[in-house]
């Protein structure tokens, strides 16, 4: 008899564990569960980021035992891919980044969970920059944390500007001058570079270069209202600026985003549009430059600051409850100050840096300020399909500024294909 | 059960597992890109995901100018690099096939580019292409031949070319060893016969070597072809199809319509018209090329 109600109790805990283990949705980890994190990230490996992501997840660890984070490192250019494989297969991973690249798109496609009730009970809506907690609200809700904005600085080499006896440019038209003034020839090699940017024919041109500019200036490729604005005045003129400079020999071209911050921390450029992070990359890369360098506001009317990165929570993921404990662990006040003092970037945290990180990296100030204030190049109302346009863009003014094609008809041309993007939605 | 009976289900029992594996592995994924063809699957569209549109995204193919512009640049490429290709590996072949010193290493030599991985070398000649700081243009300018700096991935008119170069210099020397097999396979009694027979050197390429090398050369074309119409990573790394998607051959815009646009379903009709071109591709020059004919 004994032995009958021990075979039915064993027969219904059995099925007990595999309705736990075979059923859908969220499962909520008990604190003897040996729960493992996948943690898929661009930043592993890479200086500050890496220390950050140790330090926090040790820190989550010390308080959840039974948790373990698997750090997975995957290049940028790829990470969107494999997360789309991922997500498309059910298997979304324990913590979720997000880049400002895709971030609208994952949303859009129904695999982020909306934050909104989570967020609540937090000081996040109420104390965060408002420009970053803009950009992750998607169709009226929440979808994201931030862990860092960015802003774009004018990075200036004081040696270069010094010997050529040039001041420091304040409006484009002194960048223009300043470009060219600084830019230096050897037989008719230019051995120096008045100013390094993004100069490739792909989608970066955009969003790692002439959105800056175009930005800077007042305008965007959309306007407010989501409305392509491509034959813009704005638009028109940075294009016709970095033609001039390029033709001028004052822009190097075809460098790629890495390439063109490399040529300013080599010595090969006197000035930098950039993020703070390019700070980092002189003083792992060149720190004999560091003294040589200066930022100072973008010459523009209007300064640039937008979202970059954070973390999210996929529709009916495994231990949803624990990857927002993390989330909140890593965006509390406490670790965001550790971010800025170990990654040198701005925090999605409005206050959290710290004098220590000021005193360590004083040009954060000045980031900080335009974070709080600048206009963000991110396109609005087609942030869901960036790369689709900054491909067009790409497509369509990379033949005026490296070959002979008209401007007016390529702006038009461009106009016509972000409208059909616009619509295909 | 008979002996013949027992024999067969042995048969079918030592294949399953490489036939399960190829179903996998293979079967699996194509037919998945065929189903996904005729779906709707937009991520920005999740409503109408998984919506069956039948030949939809084909007749949308048929509609779209870009479609057929990267089908031409695809046909140029896979021409261009499968015939140069050939004829550098062919001529390759004949140098290192002499017997003479230091041939063992110009073949290793020779071969190291084929052996490099596709995005390595893509990286490598990005730099060496690259217009301010690439070697390419520096030893233009400092030997005289050019006084300004060539944007070869930046100007349509170059970009295709220097890809095609890129994808010539990846893939010869896999040309050159068929092809080297094939030449030490012909036996030096015919070379003396034809030479007896007062044949002069190009005579003996006419009669000995190019009959020998009739098959090999059929299946180095032919991979070389294959290998050049879906080459999709080189090109993607060099310029990402660009500019003005004057390198954006099939296999780029597949890639580019389900990656970065994010739509599966067109992308994959894509892909599906690449698959079937590919196949037809095969057939035609294996059909041409009969080995039967062959020498």
């Amino acid at each position: 008899m004994m032995n009958r109600w021990r075979g039915v109790l064993a027969c219904v805990g059995l099925v007990a564990v595999l309705l736990g283990t075979v059923g859908g949705g969220p499962v909520p980890a008990s604190a003897q569960e040996k729960v493992v994190l996948d943690f898929p990230s661009w930043q592993w490996g890479q200086p500050g980021y890496d220390a950050f992501f140790k330090e926090v997840t040790s820190a989550f660890v010390k308080t959840h035992p039974n948790v373990e984070f698997r750090a997975i490192p995957i290049p940028l250019e790829k990470y969107a891919d494999q997360q789309i494989v991922r997500f498309s297969s059910g298997n979304p991973p324990g913590v979720i980044q997000w880049s400002l690249f895709d971030f609208h798109t994952f949303a859009k496609a129904g695999w982020l969970q909306p934050l909104d009730e989570r967020l609540r009970a937090t000081d996040i809506p109420r104390t965060w920059n408002k420009g970053f907690l803009g950009f992750t609200g998607v169709d009226g809700a929440q979808y994201g944390v931030m862990l860092s904005g960015s802003s774009q600085m004018l990075f200036v080499n004081q040696t270069m500007f010094k010997k050529a006896g040039a001041a420091v440019p304040k409006t484009p038209e002194e960048l223009m001058d300043a470009a060219k003034r600084l830019t230096v020839r050897d037989g008719g090699r230019v051995v120096q570079y008045g100013l390094s940017m993004t100069s490739v024919a792909a989608p970066e041109l955009w969003s790692y270069g002439l959105a800056r500019w175009v930005t800077g200036l007042g305008g965007g490729i959309t306007n407010d209202k989501g409305v392509p604005t491509a034959t813009s005045l704005e638009v028109k003129r940075a294009v016709r600026m970095m033609k001039e400079l390029l033709q001028a020999g004052a822009i190097p071209p075809g460098l790629g985003r890495i390439p063109s911050r490399q040529a300013f921390w080599e010595g090969k450029a006197a000035m930098l549009i950039e993020g703070p992070w390019v700070m980092e990359s002189i003083k792992s890369q060149n720190p004999a430059l560091l003294p040589s360098v200066e930022v100072a506001p973008i010459p523009f009317p209007h300064q640039i600051a937008d979202a970059s990165n954070g973390l999210a929570l996929a529709k009916g993921q495994k231990h949803a409850d624990l990857a927002w404990e993390f989330a909140l662990l890593a965006t509390s006040p406490q670790w965001m100050q550790r971010y800025a003092e170990l990654t040198g970037v701005i925090p999605g945290r409005n206050d959290a840096i710290s004098p220590k990180a000021l005193a360590e990296k004083p040009w954060l100030k000045a980031f900080a300020e335009v974070a709080a204030k600048g206009r963000p190049q991110t396109p609005v109302g087609l942030e869901w399909a960036q790369n689709q346009v900054y491909k067009a863009i790409a497509d369509r003014l990379s033949p005026v500024l490296f070959a002979s094609e008209d401007l007016d008809a390529a702006a038009a041309a461009l106009q016509k294909d972000l409208e059909a993007i616009a619509k295909s939605r | 059960m008979t002996l013949a009976q027992r024999r067969r289900v042995l048969e079918v029992v030592y294949l399953a597992p490489a036939a399960l594996f190829t179903l996998a592995l293979v079967a699996y994924p194509l037919g998945r890109m065929v189903a996904l063809s005729v779906q709707e699957y937009q991520l920005a569209r999740p409503w109408s995901r998984g919506a069956f549109v039948g030949l939809g995204h084909y007749a949308r193919l048929v509609r779209d100018e870009h479609f057929w512009h990267a089908l031409g640049v695809t046909a140029v490429y896979t021409v261009a690099v499968t015939a140069l290709a050939f004829a550098l590996g062919l001529a390759g072949a004949l140098l290192v096939n002499r017997p003479l010193a230091g041939m063992v290493a110009l073949r290793t030599l020779l071969s190291i580019p084929w052996a490099l991985p596709s995005a390595i070398a893509a990286i490598v000649w990005l730099l060496l292409l690259q217009s301010s700081f690439g070697v390419v243009n520096f030893l233009l300018h400092a030997t005289g031949l050019l006084e300004r700096q060539v944007d070869w991935l930046l100007r349509a008119d170059t970009a295709l070319v220097a890809v095609i170069v890129v994808g010539v210099w990846k893939v010869f020397p896999f040309n050159l060893l068929v092809l080297l097999a094939g030449l030490q396979a012909v036996p030096t009694e015919l070379y003396e016969a034809a030479a007896v027979d007062g044949g002069d050197r190009p005579a003996q390429f006419r009669f000995v070597t190019w009959p020998a090398l009739k098959y090999v050369s059929t299946v180095a074309l032919l991979l070389t072809g294959i290998h050049a119409f879906r080459e999709f990573e080189q090109i993607y790394i060099l310029t990402g199809g660009g500019p003005a998607r004057s390198t954006e051959t099939l296999g780029v815009q597949a890639y580019l319509q389900a990656f970065k646009f994010f739509d599966f379903g067109y992308g994959s009709a894509i892909g599906v018209v690449m698959l079937v071109l590919s196949l037809a591709g095969a057939f035609a020059l294996v059909r041409v090329l009969r080995p039967g004919d062959f020498y």
